[in-house]
């Protein structure tokens, strides 16, 4: 289905046509919002607010964007309201410098135990997915969209509403920091 | 002092260098650098690979999400 008969099938209210949506967007909006909040049930409740919003406003989506576009920026923006409504902000900074300092061994360790084997897939997979939530926010939802979402850069910085040199610093931070982190390991060939 | 200047440059364009948008010039220029700077190869070679290992990561969606938020839909379509 083309997007153009998405949006027309959303805006009469046909349920396919949200099926379609969640087919196609589920995964990456799931892995975005959980990547921010870090809870399974808090996750669901945002997509569930993020799709009563759809539903409100696509009768206003003048289609001068990409649908995935505006669908992510009302995740983004609906993710990062729950959140500071939940106060949760404050919470997961101190958790995530907690968490810095408990991953900071956990990459030592890995370091110290220096098998030639390579790391099991989800072991690895582990260590991908706390460097990259031990990232700051904003960086973090760059690094998503862009490199795992495969999303194209001009679109990011309209999710973000940066401008796409914004973004690029953004992003190019970002690695930088996953670099650092991920550096001892992707030089050993483990990962 | 003319090599940092160079090795400083390279980071500056190593976002549009993955994405191939960097000018062709420009481009020559970086991958000259690169031949001729194992500091600067060495960076480049591990921030490639650390671009590579994010992007292989995924995430899923559990089935039964997908489920309970189609019958959510449904039912806030029929209100």
């Amino acid at each position: 289905m083309e997007e153009k008969e998405l949006v027309e099938r959303l805006k009469k209210g046909d349920d396919l046509a949200y099926r379609e949506v969640i087919r196609r967007y589920g995964r990456k909006m799931f892995g975005l919002i959980f990547s921010m909040t870090k809870k399974r049930d808090e996750t669901e409740e945002i997509m569930q607010e993020v799709f009563l919003k759809v539903i409100k406003h696509i009768k206003d989506f003048r289609e001068d964007s990409l649908f995935s576009t505006w669908l992510f920026r009302i995740t983004v923006n609906t993710t990062l309201s729950y959140m500071k409504k939940k106060k949760r902000k404050r919470e997961s900074l101190i958790s995530e410098l907690k968490r810095d300092e408990e991953e900071r061994i956990d990459f030592e360790d890995k370091e110290e135990k220096g098998t030639d084997e390579t790391l099991e897939t989800e072991e690895r997979r582990k260590i991908v997915q706390t460097a990259i939530e031990s990232l700051p926010q904003s960086y973090r939802i760059a690094i998503i969209l862009k490199d795992i979402e495969g999303m194209p850069l001009t679109e990011v910085a309209k999710i973000l509403k940066l401008s796409e040199g914004g973004t690029k610093v953004r992003l190019h931070r970002a690695r930088l920091m996953l670099k650092k982190k991920l550096q001892p390991l992707v030089e050993k060939g483990k990962l | 002092m003319r090599r940092k200047r160079e090795c400083k440059k390279v980071l500056t364009f190593l976002v549009d260098y993955f994405e191939g948008t960097l000018d062709e010039q420009i481009s020559q220029r970086f991958e000259l650098h690169i031949l001729d700077c194992d500091e600067c190869k060495k960076f480049v070679e591990t921030y490639r690979k650390c671009v590579e290992v994010v992007k292989n990561f995924e995430v899923d969606i559990p089935e039964e999400l997908e489920e309970k938020l189609y019958t959510f839909i449904k039912n806030v379509l029929k209100k």
